[in-house]
C-alpha cells in the first residue's frame, strides 16, 4: 500500500461562465511520500488548474482530495489557507519572495505566521539556508541576489514548516542552465535528506529527467503516468 | 504574525517607493500644519473677540426688571447703592455701577445717536479696562469741568479731538429732554468698531444730575469675574441675593457673542473635515497604487498562508505608518509657527477696518485651544484608518491563483 501524501479521486474542475470551461476531468492521482514527481503537458492541458487544486489554492467542482490525510474538498477558503500554511510549501516560477525582507526573514515568514518562537524560527531558517548553500547571504534582500539564489531561498522558504509536500510551479523557467541544475541538485538533496515530497509542474526536460515519476496531462485528463525505475 | 513584524513590514513597504510616500507624507505635514494653524488662528480671533465683548458688557449685568426692554432714565436699580453693596460683598468679582441713557451727540458739524454711560473711572477701569484703551487725552482727568470720553472712530467721523466741545441731549427721568455741554477729555479705541462708534462716557454724578436722578443711582451694574469659569455659580448667588432684579450673563446680554463662541467649534469641525477629506483622497490613491503594484506579492502571501484578516491588517498598518510618519514634522511646524505668531501677533490691519465691524481686533494672536493637538491627531489617525478600507478591500478581493500569475 502506498503511503500517499496526495490522494485525488475523480477530481474535476469546471469554471462557470457563459460557456463553462472544463479544465480538469476525473483525475485520479496518488502521490506517495518522498516522491520527486513532475506533471507535464501542453498549454491548456489543465496542468495549472490541477496543481492549484492539489495545492488547496482552489476548490474542485467534484471529486475528492486528501492531502496529508486531510480531506480538502469540503474546506472553506479560510480553512484552506490554514491548511496550506501547515502542510504545503510553494515554489513559484517568478520566485515571489517578499522584496522588503532579507533571505533569512523570507524563510522565517511561514514560521512567523505559524507563531513559532523567534529562536526556533531563526535556527530552522538558518539550517535551511545552509542546506541550499546561502547561509552567507542571509541578510541580503531579493533585489541583491541572482535569480538562482532567489529561487533557492524560495525552496528554503517552502520547506520551513516541514510541509507534507512542496508544489513547484515551473521553478526553473526563469533560470539559466547552471542555476537550474544547481537548484535541481538542492531540491533532490532535500528530497532525500528531509524526505519531502516534490511535485513539479514543468516544461523543462532537465526536471523531467530528474523526476522519478512523470504524469502527462492532456485536455484535463491524465494520459500517461510513468514511474522510472529507482 | 505579531504586531512588531506587521509594523516592520509596514515601515519597509512604505519606503519601497520613496517619492510616492514622500508626497503623501508632505501632504500630511501640510494638512496637519494648516489644520492646527487655522484652528489656533480662529481660536485667537475668537478669544480676543470674546475678551473684548466681555469687557464691554461684563460677565454679568444687573438691571431693574424691564430696563433692557425699555431703557428709560427713571428705571434705576432700587435702594440707591444697596445693590452695589450686595454685589461688592461677594468675592471674586469687580463691579462698576453705571447710569445709562440713550441720546444724541451734537457738534457744530454733525449729530450722532449714542449710548451715554455715567461711570466712576476707577470702578469702570477695573471691569472694562477702559483706562488702558485711551489712545489720546485722558480718562476724564482734571482738565475739564464736564469731561467726556468718546470712541476714536466716532471722534474721527465728527472731527472731534481732545478739548473739542460737544452737546449731549437725552430724555431725563421726568421724560423731559435735557442737554449738557461737555469737552472731549480723551479718545478710546476697543476692538469693536461698532462700540467705539456708539458709546461715550461721562462722570456718573454729572449724568445723574442732568438726568434728574438721586445720588448713588445706577441703571446697571456690570460685573467682571476673576475666574470666568465661576459664571454659573456667581449668577446663582446674585439671583439669590437680588430677587426681583434682572441678573443676566454676558451670553444673555450679548447673544451674538454667545453665538460666536458656540459656532466656533462647529466651524472648525467643518474646516478640519474638509482638510481630512483632501488627505483621505491622497491616502486612498497612494495605497490603491501600492496594492495594485503588489498584486502578485499579496497573492503569494495568501497562497503561503496569510489569512485575509492579516492582509487587511498589513494594509491598515502601512497606511497608518505612512500617515503618522508625517505627523511629528507637521505637529512641530504647527507648534512653532503658532508659538511665534502667538507672541508677535498677525497684523491684519489691511483688512482691519472690516474686522472691527465684527468686533475683531486687527492684530490676531493665534492660540491653540486645550486638547486641540490630540483631537487633530486623532482625526488624522481616524482618516488614515478609514482611507485604508478601500485599498484593503481591493487587496482582499484578490484571488491567490490569479494574483500569483499577474505581472
Amino acid at each position: 500500500m502506498i503511503d500517499g501524501v496526495i490522494e485525488a479521486k475523480g477530481l474535476t474542475k469546471v469554471y462557470p461562465g457563459a460557456v463553462p470551461v472544463t479544465a480538469v476531468v476525473g483525475v485520479d492521482l496518488e502521490v506517495e511520500r518522498g516522491a520527486f514527481a513532475a506533471v507535464i503537458g501542453p498549454s491548456g492541458s489543465g496542468k495549472t488548474t490541477l496543481l492549484n487544486l492539489l495545492g488547496g489554492l482552489d476548490a474542485p467542482t467534484s471529486g475528492s482530495l486528501r492531502v496529508d490525510g486531510q480531506d480538502l474538498s469540503g474546506l472553506s477558503p479560510e480553512s484552506r489557507i490554514d491548511f496550506r500554511l501547515a502542510h504545503i510549501g510553494f515554489v513559484f516560477q517568478a520566485y515571489n519572495l517578499v522584496p522588503v525582507l532579507s533571505a533569512l526573514e523570507n524563510v522565517e515568514f511561514i514560521m512567523l505566521l505559524q507563531g513559532v518562537p523567534r529562536r526556533r524560527r531563526q535556527e530552522r531558517a538558518l539550517e535551511l539556508l545552509e542546506a541550499v548553500g546561502l547561509a552567507d547571504r542571509r541578510r541580503a534582500r531579493p533585489g541583491e541576489m541572482s535569480g538562482g539564489q532567489q529561487q533557492r531561498v524560495a525552496v528554503a522558504r517552502a520547506l520551513a514548516s516541514r510541509p507534507g509536500f512542496v508544489l513547484a510551479d515551473e521553478p526553473t523557467a526563469n533560470l539559466d542552465s547552471k542555476s537550474a541544475f544547481g537548484l535541481l541538485d538542492v531540491m533532490q538533496k532535500l528530497n532525500r535528506d528531509e524526505k519531502t515530497t516534490f511535485l513539479f509542474s514543468t516544461h523543462d526536460a532537465r526536471v523531467m529527467e530528474r523526476a522519478s515519476r512523470v504524469v502527462v496531462l492532456e485536455d484535463g485528463r491524465i494520459v500517461s503516468d510513468e514511474r522510472k525505475p529507482a | 504574525m505579531n504586531a512588531t513584524m506587521l509594523l516592520v513590514l509596514a515601515w519597509r513597504n512604505v519606503w519601497r517607493n520613496p517619492l510616492r510616500s514622500l508626497i503623501l507624507i508632505a501632504s500630511v505635514v501640510v494638512g496637519l500644519w494648516a489644520g492646527l494653524f487655522v484652528v489656533a488662528f480662529y481660536q485667537g480671533m475668537n478669544e480676543q473677540r470674546l475678551r473684548g465683548g466681555i469687557e464691554e458688557v461684563g460677565h454679568i449685568q444687573v438691571h431693574a426688571r424691564g430696563f433692557r426692554d425699555e431703557p428709560r432714565a427713571d428705571r434705576v436699580l432700587p435702594g440707591g447703592d444697596s445693590v452695589e453693596r450686595v454685589v461688592r460683598a461677594l468675592p471674586g468679582m469687580a463691579s462698576t455701577a453705571r447710569s445709562v441713557v440713550r441720546g444724541m451727540l451734537a457738534t457744530a458739524r454733525a449729530t450722532a445717536g449714542v449710548e451715554i454711560r455715567g461711570v466712576d473711572p476707577a470702578a469702570e477701569d477695573a471691569v472694562s479696562g477702559l483706562g488702558g484703551k485711551i489712545r489720546e487725552g485722558a480718562f476724564f482727568g482734571d482738565g475739564f469741568r464736564h469731561p467726556v470720553v468718546v470712541g476714536e472712530r466716532l471722534a474721527a467721523k465728527r472731527g472731534l479731538k481732545p478739548g473739542a466741545k460737544l452737546v449731549l441731549t437725552f430724555q431725563d427721568s421726568a421724560g423731559d429732554m435735557v442737554s449738557g455741554a461737555f469737552r472731549v477729555a480723551g479718545l478710546f479705541r476697543t476692538s469693536d468698531a461698532r462700540f467705539d462708534d456708539a458709546v461715550v462716557y461721562v462722570p456718573r454724578g454729572q449724568l445723574d444730575a442732568l438726568a434728574g436722578l438721586g445720588p448713588s443711582s445706577a441703571h446697571e451694574i456690570a460685573v467682571r469675574l476673576r475666574r470666568p469659569s465661576d459664571l454659573d455659580t456667581a449668577v446663582e448667588r446674585l439671583r439669590e441675593r437680588l430677587p426681583g432684579l434682572e441678573v443676566l450673563t454676558w451670553k444673555q446680554v450679548s447673544p451674538d457673542l454667545a453665538l460666536s463662541e458656540s459656532s466656533f467649534a462647529q466651524i472648525m469641525l467643518v474646516f478640519l473635515a474638509i482638510v481630512m477629506l483632501g488627505l483621505a483622497f491622497g491616502i486612498v490613491n497612494t495605497m490603491l497604487m501600492a496594492v495594485l503594484d503588489r498584486t502578485r506579492e499579496i497573492g503569494t502571501l495568501m497562497a503561503l498562508g496569510l489569512r485575509r484578516g492579516r492582509v487587511f491588517q498589513m494594509i491598515l498598518a502601512e497606511t497608518v505608518v505612512l500617515v503618522l510618519a508625517g505627523a511629528p514634522l507637521g505637529l512641530g511646524l504647527a507648534v512653532l509657527s503658532i508659538e511665534w505668531t502667538g507672541r508677535r501677533g498677525i497684523d491684519l490691519s489691511r483688512i482691519g477696518e472690516g474686522l472691527g465691524q465684527f468686533g475683531m481686533a486687527s492684530r490676531v494672536f493665534p492660540a491653540l485651544p486645550p486638547g486641540a493637538i490630540g483631537e487633530v491627531l486623532g482625526l488624522v489617525a481616524a482618516t488614515a484608518v478609514l482611507a485604508s478600507l478601500l485599498p484593503a478591500r481591493k487587496a482582499l478581493s484578490l484571488h491567490p491563483t490569479e494574483a500569483i500569475r499577474s505581472t
